[in-house]
């Protein structure tokens, strides 16, 4: 495992995707990280790893910063663009300029949610970027026109919505702070089906890569559950994982049976269940109960990790 | 203060306090993981703010110099009590400047007439390096000749101590060659230059004066004086070789004056831990940085009480809690500071409950960290209090649903039962619940208070009758009516849902729950007559309702009378 001391707290980690028209050597080594809780200095940064000619270590370089406002709770990275929420309702549109290595901002909208963003999902179907926030609501906004005004949709919730993902064609699930999983029609924009079974906060969800029904969500308490939104939605399986909130959840890529979590305990977790959503064994990739809470992971297609924690160090290993 | 120094140096300090021992720490250990310290400062320093990099840099190099010093003295202890090589070690570490000047002669065609060939070549001896002091003078044109002769074979003749000899062997060897050297230098060399560097190998001291510029210390050059004056010196004479060298380079320029710096090296010559302690928490602008982690180091070894420092344990904890009390005047550094709160048996649970409160909650995840923090050291009651300040948060924005989240979580009654009471009278007005979701899911949550079972079982009432499940609905508001933990306000909500039930086309109330209708129909008009009832237009609005509330349960017990 690499460690670089990055002297912010880094709320997201994203790497760079990589589209079949961009790959070019080192392409894939550079990703994008917000930060959190840094007053009025708080930033976006692009880094990148860079393997020596000489005896072939990885070094992590920072390439470019530049500063943004308010806490960074959202990074998605698509194409050629990312687009960063803040927990004071903005959201901005970058663009990943080359060959400078360099951030570009496109668009910035002042007002996407009166008390704070707090997650977003890229609609590859729509092209667009769908943003829930603590107002209850979601908004979507176009990325073919921007210069509209994004749309929103009535207010789902009277709590905080606190996640999002996208699952069909006209299909989101977002996740609130009084334990409920809601499934929103974007067509009708009406909740066509409604989860719950603790009064706590949803603070992650992720459909599952090849069968879009099956739904992971992690709380606020550290509990997995597996959700099947067919047949009127019955839950398949809960796990208490970890003993504190759940910031991150994702699905292994190329592996419907693997689930990673990272949490506030500071344990990075490796979920392998079976084909029928049972529980199988877990596997710790790094941290233990009580260390540094870890605020965000993401693994590429090389299975490559990137994670952060709160005692400001940004980590860097194979899975 | 920097981050990077902060941040990096609290994975060290959290790695000493996690490694519970029963045993102090050993030398080893403590030797590795000074030297961790020592490669986070050395790390911060490339990492200084170039804008007002200036000062902080000077700061981070002193301390470096000061912490690698203290280790020589008081950790890292040779056996035999040599205290040499390793000195020699720390003024090559701490004066780097030499090799790039090196390479700059090295790189010129004729390298013996660079300008400075000769300084170069004198701070080598002086340092100690004879090695490189020997490849630089074969570089000069004149190496061959007599005088070049002598003084490179004395170079090469320099006895090093070390590889298990007797220091006895060595001093013999030694004073044997110290005596050639003197005799060579009396003798005389005609060049000004080998003159030189033969004087410092004899250990003449105007010698030493003469190149004073080349050890730009006093520390430097008291090192320097005794690789060649006096190698196996004992610990215990080097504070008197301390004071004479700060003599000799305070006499050499009138100006020159000690900083504190100075002040706090010589009280380590002085082997006075505490006054070195002193010193620095005193002089040094790094927010107590150095004190805290080397007198806590020295905790862990045992060490305090080797230098025989009074109440060691105390004296440990109360850096600790300064500078983690500094830390958390940072708007972000405060989990950092919390590992040097918990740090402290004494007193660190009680300063971290103290500033934890002072946090800003800017954001609910922000507010939970502070929570988990919290709850892992058993602290409650800030807990609720975090969970109460969210909650009132959102109701200052009239979110009723977050607010009733939060207020449940903090478990405290009288916001709880406020913020149920808005709820209830939401419903009043616009017959529904400003949020289902939080009611939906409270399950046994909703025990916390009296208003809150209310609450939830009226929801569940109201969810009921959606579903037309009359029966199961109408027992659960019979027990909320006869029960009288309804709010007085509500009341007339409650008695009017009855009236559809007594209305039902099938029977479902029995005689003895229209009787307890009744009952708290009377006891409610009782009391609007006995009390001044305020609210006059829900008043006007319930006395029709009443009247048909009358007919209702007249009927309703007909029926069930005829049914008996």
């Amino acid at each position: 495992m690499l460690i670089e001391y990055v002297c912010n707290k880094l709320s997201r980690v994203r790497w760079r995707p990589v589209s079949d028209a961009l790959i070019q050597p080192g392409f894939e080594t550079s990703f994008i990280c917000g930060t959190v809780d840094g007053g009025e200095c708080n930033k976006l940064m692009l880094w990148s790893l860079e393997t020596s000619s000489v005896d072939e270590s990885v070094d992590i370089c920072l390439r470019h910063e530049l500063p943004f406002r308010g806490d960074v709770t959202q990074i998605i990275a698509f194409d050629n663009l990312a687009f960063v929420t803040s927990n004071v309702g903005t959201g901005n549109l970058y663009r990943f300029s080359e060959p400078s290595g360099k951030l570009i901002e496109m668009q910035k909208w002042d007002n996407l949610d009166a008390y704070g963003c707090t997650d977003a999902v890229y609609a590859p179907s729509l092209n667009s970027v769908i943003i829930c926030g603590k107002e209850g609501a979601i908004r979507i906004v176009d990325i073919n026109s921007l210069n509209n005004e994004p749309k929103k949709s009535k207010i789902l919730s009277q709590t905080s919505l606190e996640c999002i993902e996208f699952l069909s064609q006209n299909e989101v699930i977002v996740g609130n702070e009084s334990g409920h999983l809601k499934v929103l029609d974007l067509r009708t924009n009406d909740v066509s089906m409604s989860l719950g079974y603790s009064l706590c906060i949803v603070s992650c969800v992720k459909k599952n890569p090849s069968n879009n029904h099956i739904i992971a969500s992690g709380n606020d308490v550290g509990v997995v559950s597996l959700w099947d939104l067919r047949n009127n939605a019955s839950h398949l399986l809960h796990i208490s994982a970890h003993s504190s909130l759940i910031s991150e959840l994702h699905y292994k890529e190329n592996e419907n049976n693997t689930i990673i979590t990272s949490s506030y305990d500071g344990q990075l977790l490796k979920w392998i269940l079976s084909p029928s959503s049972q529980f199988k064994k877990v596997d710790s990739i790094m941290g233990k109960d009580g260390d540094s809470p870890i605020n965000s992971f993401h693994i590429n297609i090389n299975n490559d990790l990137i994670f952060s924690t709160d005692n400001e160090a940004l980590y860097f290993g194979q899975l | 203060m920097s981050r990077a120094l902060v941040s990096e140096s609290s994975f060290v300090f959290k790695e000493i306090q996690d490694s519970k021992r029963s045993e102090p720490f050993s030398k080893k250990d403590l030797i590795k993981v000074s030297h961790k310290y020592r490669s986070v400062i050395h790390a911060a320093i490339g990492k200084v703010d170039a804008r007002n990099g200036d000062e902080q840099k000077l700061v981070f190099n002193q301390i470096e110099i000061i912490w690698h010093l203290c280790e020589i003295l008081f950790i890292d202890i040779h056996q035999t009590g040599i205290l040499l090589p390793q000195l020699l070690a720390w003024i090559r570490w701490h004066h780097p400047s030499v090799n790039r000047k090196t390479e700059a002669i090295l790189n010129s065609s004729t390298p013996h007439t660079h300008s400075n060939y000769w300084d170069v070549v004198t701070t080598f001896v002086l340092r100690g390096e004879v090695e490189n002091a020997l490849n630089l003078l074969k570089l000069h044109p004149n190496s061959k000749q007599n005088e070049f002769v002598i003084v490179l074979e004395l170079l090469r003749k320099m006895p090093v101590f070390g590889g298990g000899q007797a220091l006895c062997e060595y001093n013999m060897r030694w004073q044997a060659w110290s005596n050639e050297c003197q005799f060579r230098f009396e003798s005389g060399i005609d060049d000004a230059h080998l003159q030189r560097i033969v004087g410092l190998l004899a250990g003449d001291v105007p010698t030493f004066k003469y190149v004073l510029h080349l050890t730009d210390t006093w520390y430097h050059l008291m090192v320097s004086l005794l690789l060649y004056t006096d190698p196996t010196f004992k610990e215990v004479d080097i504070s008197v070789f301390a004071q004479q060298c700060v003599d000799i380079y305070l006499s050499s320029d009138p100006d020159k004056e000690l900083t504190s710096f100075d002040k706090i090296l010589i009280a380590a010559f002085n082997y006075d831990l505490m006054q070195v302690i002193m010193e620095s928490s005193f002089a040094l602008k790094d927010n107590w940085w150095f004190v805290t982690h080397f007198v806590d180091l020295l905790y862990n070894g045992n060490l305090l009480e080797f230098y025989e420092l009074v109440e060691a344990s105390k004296l440990r904890e109360s850096l600790i809690l300064d500078y983690a009390n500094s830390l958390m005047s940072h708007s972000s550094l405060w989990l950092i500071a919390v590992d040097y709160f918990d740090a402290c048996p004494i007193l660190g649970k009680q300063h971290l409950e103290l500033t934890l409160e002072r946090i800003p909650i800017e954001d609910e995840r922000k507010a939970l960290k502070i929570i988990q923090v919290a709850e892992r050291r058993n602290l409650r009651e800030l807990v609720k209090s975090v969970k109460k300040i969210v909650s009132i948060k959102w109701l200052a924005r009239n979110r009723l649903g977050s607010a009733l989240v939060w207020a449940i979580r903090s478990e405290d009654l009288a916001l709880t039962t406020h913020i149920a009471d808005l709820f209830l009278k939401h419903y009043t007005k616009y017959r529904k619940f400003p949020d289902e979701d939080v009611l939906y899911n409270l399950g046994p949550l909703m025990l916390i208070c009296d208003r809150l079972i209310f609450l939830g079982k009226y929801n569940e009432f109201s969810m009921l009758r959606k579903q037309c499940l009359l029966q199961e609905a109408g027992e659960i508001l019979v027990s909320l009516i006869s029960s009288k933990i309804s709010p007085k306000f509500f009341l007339p909500t409650l008695l009017t849902d009855s009236i559809v039930l007594l209305e039902a086309e099938k029977q479902i109330l029995n005689s003895d729950q229209t009787f307890q209708i009744l009952a708290a129909l009377e006891d409610y008009t009782c009391f609007n007559n006995s009390e001044n009832f305020k609210d006059e237009v829900d008043l006007e609005s319930f006395k029709e309702k009443e009247d048909i509330l009358r007919l209702a349960i007249s009927r309703n017990m007909a029926r069930s009378l005829i049914t008996l």
